[in-house]
């Protein structure tokens, strides 16, 4: 029954036109959900697509707290305390590998692109680690490669992004 | 001045005897962030790691693996030796790691104490080398692992690739302004 109501509060999002992988995501998932609904039995075999694909639906929609689980502001309370913990928790550390791999970087990365504005925001006003998350959740590197590492360049990159896109 | 909060991470830090000789810097992309690879490197203007959201030596392939690090270090005049005891004209990097991952590095000073910068906290000089050792659980304790592997370089060397460094962050920063 939980996975029908998470699956069904994700799927009340009007579908998104786009080319990054959630908005992808849920164009594609879009497709079956009247199917899945009516049914009222849904499961993860149920829905149409690859198998990659339904595996990071699955990934996404059972293993934490997804967007859908909060309201905007649920999700920004829930983002501050997941990042002030785990900026407390990391700063001893040098590898991105490890500050990434934290439970509460994936728990933010779960929310998925609610969150965004939130890290994009964040990364302006406090300077935090935000680059792979961005990317992990929008698949996109505004910055030219030559520039990774350089924080004032990354930084701008994704501010006009985020301008562009109309999320700061 | 201690630092109290890395006593906590790192069990062997008291015991072994540090100072702590910077202030925190943080992470990207705030200003002046950089890390202990950094550090070790002789440079504090940058965070280096072997990912796409970092610097990284253009001659290393971007892979988070001893040998990445063995390159990089390798172009700045670093070559792998055997122990981590002082030894006459050269200058000493050791690079930690855990479960055959690189975690850490800390540079040797000429009093052959070691430097090491603890992620975006402070900079720290310590006594001996096994003080920031440290195998977890995170988020109790660290993960630094243990020293693993040393290299050294020749000091007039390092006066060279120093120079050539410098001329490099001018240049950079020229292009930033």
């Amino acid at each position: 029954m939980l996975d029908v109501i998470v699956l069904s509060a994700v799927l009340s999002k009007p579908p998104i036109r786009g080319n990054t992988r959630e908005e992808t995501m849920v164009v594609c998932f879009d497709s079956s959900i009247n199917e899945v609904v009516d049914k009222s039995d849904f499961s993860i075999a149920s829905i149409r697509g690859s198998a990659s694909m339904r595996n990071t639906i699955e990934k996404d929609l059972f293993t934490g707290p997804s967007a859908a689980l909060y309201g905007d502001a649920d999700i920004a309370t829930a983002f501050r305390t997941l990042a002030d913990e785990w900026s407390a928790r990391t700063q001893h550390i040098s590898s991105n590998k490890d500050l990434i791999t934290d439970p509460n970087y994936r728990q933010i990365v779960k929310l998925g692109w609610s969150v965004v504005p939130l890290l994009l925001k964040d990364m302006r006003d406090n300077k935090r680690f935000w680059f792979p998350a961005l990317y992990e959740i929008t698949n996109v590197r505004p910055f030219d490669p030559s520039d990774a590492g350089n924080g004032k360049r990354m930084l701008e990159a994704w501010m006009k992004w985020g301008r562009l896109k109309g999320l700061i | 001045v201690s630092c109290p909060h890395l006593e906590i991470i790192f069990i062997k830090l008291n015991a072994a005897g540090y100072k702590k000789t910077s202030e925190t810097t943080g992470y990207p992309p705030a200003p002046g962030a950089y890390n202990c690879i950094a550090w070790a490197a002789n440079d504090s203007r940058q965070w280096w790691w072997p990912d796409s959201d970092s610097y990284w030596p253009a001659w290393s392939e971007r892979k988070l693996n001893i040998g990445s690090f063995v390159k990089a270090f390798h172009r700045l005049g670093y070559r792998i030796c055997g122990h981590s005891r002082v030894e006459f004209a050269f200058e000493k990097v050791a690079l930690y790691t855990l479960n055959d991952e690189p975690k850490h590095m800390a540079r040797q000073l000429r009093d052959g104490t070691w430097t090491s910068k603890c992620g975006g906290l402070e900079d720290i000089n310590h006594f001996t080398l096994d003080a920031v050792e440290s195998y977890g659980p995170h988020p109790e304790f660290a993960e630094y692992g243990a020293p693993e592997l040393y290299m050294k370089r020749f000091i007039p060397v390092a006066w060279v690739v120093k120079l050539v460094q410098c001329i490099a962050w001018k240049i950079q920063e020229y292009r930033d302004r």
